[in-house]
């Protein structure tokens, strides 16, 4: 048993393009990318939202962690493609479900490129130069950098058990969920205690002693943001625009054939 | 007579990367203590998590008393290996005592008869009877690791694999485990200890395995791998303090094989020409 679902979102350096932007360019890019998964509703345009994210993925040359993350949630997306076929009341329903598995795939294509390209810390800067306070700001950034760690005491503790006898895979629905008991308290108690410590720790470094921070690093803005956020901002408005257009209408309203 | 645990050029390595294990061999002989020592990232918990099927080999074979811990389950390998974690924060749970040292046996299968006396034989054995009732969570670090290690020696498991037991443990503590490990091995206990503690492998141990890099670089005795300074070099390690002495004690014509205290101070009194009649 190996848990590898946060693979995705665990942040590994390289030279690229969107590496180097500035953090705001990026979060604003992630802002207009879920602003247009949402907006739309139908295949054609959520495919090539879909195609966007895949594209600046292998720009980045982030393929094989994008597909580690993707990969971990096709279970999940099977689940809401069957849900919304069966409960949707909608007309087509091959087409309704198939567009609100996409939308879940390009929502979690696109956090996975912001979430693989940007580091916790310079989110974290991000938001301070966005004027929200830094306690909360920090907060967020310890929770980012906590699920590896969670994720491999989370391990340890299965190993753990285990080898106690604990047996994971047999047995009904409500044996297992008991299971769960050996593993959820000691990671629970474990993650408890370790925040008493860093909150000590925090504290021994003077943690909040002054209102206003500094920020390590100087974040301005370059004439490649620039360009970046002009594209992108005449992409997520035409884009916009053009479905709300009647002569383009049919297009944007592209349907899958009917199922006799 | 069976080898308690064959570890036969074991490779090994994590759904992506490099390999951890490259080409591991050991043989562990029914009733030995073995101290397993390296740096960190050497592989040595790795390899421990082979001996009950936690970690199955990429390349190679692990058997433990003769079994194929490939085509064995986690829960069989562990009747015969008791392997005790480093961190007992990573296993406490039960609301008391008792009841963390009984579910292993629970696990197990054991009529609950039986499941009583082990579990009251494992609290004497290590000292824990007055907290039986208490939460395990309650207690302090070093009780928490006995509690960790009773949970393990209750059923009674052949082999017994510690990682790291001496962390974090005061010196009498540390003496404890040591005679723990006196113990197990009178019963004909098969051990294998996890440690970077030097001076405690070269006072409680015969024989050593040191790994470096995936692989075993040194096996044999005590006072041989430990005063190997290639060993040591290879292996990032410290020789034992005495050792040290003994080193540098080397010109005034004291060997160089020298583990235990009491050898250097024989070989001292020796050298000055004392003996015990001079009341040394």
């Amino acid at each position: 048993m190996r848990i590898r679902v946060f693979e995705g979102f665990k942040f590994k350096r390289k030279d690229t393009y969107f590496y180097k932007l500035d953090p705001r360019v990026k979060l604003l890019f992630l802002a207009y990318s879920l602003f247009l998964t949402l907006y739309f509703s139908t295949f054609l345009p959520l495919l090539l939202l879909f195609l966007l994210s895949l594209v600046l993925v292998l720009l980045n040359r982030a393929l094989k962690e994008w597909w580690g993350t993707l990969r971990m949630v096709f279970v999940l997306s099977a689940i809401i493609f069957l849900l919304n076929f069966f409960f949707s009341e909608r007309g087509n329903k091959v087409n309704y479900a198939s567009a609100m598995t996409l939308r879940f795939l390009t929502l979690t294509s696109f956090f996975s490129l912001f979430f693989l390209t940007t580091p916790p810390e310079e989110l974290s800067d991000a938001l301070v130069l966005l004027g929200i306070p830094y306690e909360y700001t920090f907060m967020f950034m310890m929770a980012m950098r906590f699920i590896p760690t969670l994720a491999r005491d989370l391990q340890t503790i299965i190993d753990a058990q285990r080898s106690r006898g604990l047996e994971l895979e047999r047995g009904g629905i409500f044996k297992r969920v008991k299971r769960l008991i050996p593993l959820l308290v000691p990671l629970i108690v474990l993650e408890i205690r370790r925040s008493v410590v860093v909150a000590e720790a925090l504290e021994a470094r003077a943690f909040g002693a002054s209102k206003r921070r500094t920020l390590t690093e100087e974040y301005g803005l370059r004439r490649a943001e620039y360009c970046f956020l002009a594209w992108t901002t005449i992409l997520t408005v035409a884009l916009i625009v053009l479905s709300r257009l009647p002569q383009t209408a049919s297009i944007f309203g592209y349907r899958l054939p009917e199922i006799p | 007579m069976q080898p308690a645990i064959v570890v036969k050029d074991l490779y090994f390595r994590y759904e992506e990367g490099d390999y951890v294990l490259k080409g591991v061999n050991l043989t562990v002989q029914e009733g030995e203590v073995v101290a397993l020592m390296g740096s960190n990232g050497a592989g040595k918990t790795t390899l421990i998590k082979h001996f009950n099927g936690l970690l199955k080999p990429v390349k190679g074979s692990v058997k433990v008393k003769g079994l194929d811990t490939k085509e064995r389950s986690v829960a069989e390998l562990s009747k015969i290996v008791g392997l005790v974690f480093q961190n007992p924060d990573h296993q406490l749970f039960a609301e008391t005592v008792e009841e963390e040292l009984a579910f292993a046996l629970r696990n197990f299968g054991y009529p609950e008869e039986v499941v009583r006396q082990r579990v009251e034989w494992a609290l004497t054995l290590m000292d824990l009877r007055k907290y039986r009732s208490r939460s395990p969570l309650s207690l302090s670090g070093g009780e928490r690791k006995r509690v960790a290690i009773a949970s393990v020696l209750c059923y009674d498991p052949e082999i017994i694999v510690f990682d790291e037991p001496t962390i974090g443990q005061d010196y009498y503590q540390k003496q404890k485990i040591a005679q723990l490990l006196k113990m197990l091995s009178k019963q004909g206990k098969t051990v294998i200890v996890v440690t970077h503690d030097v001076e405690f492998v070269a006072e409680n141990f015969n024989r050593v395995a040191v790994m470096a890099n995936g692989q075993i670089i040194a096996d044999g005795d005590v006072e041989e791998v430990l005063t190997d300074p290639k060993v040591i070099k290879e292996a990032d390690l410290r020789p034992p303090q005495i050792t040290e002495c003994a080193w540098l004690l080397g010109d005034l014509g004291v060997p160089k094989r020298i583990v235990r205290v009491e050898e250097l101070v024989e070989e001292v009194a020796r050298l000055g020409g004392l003996s015990e009649d001079k009341g040394f």
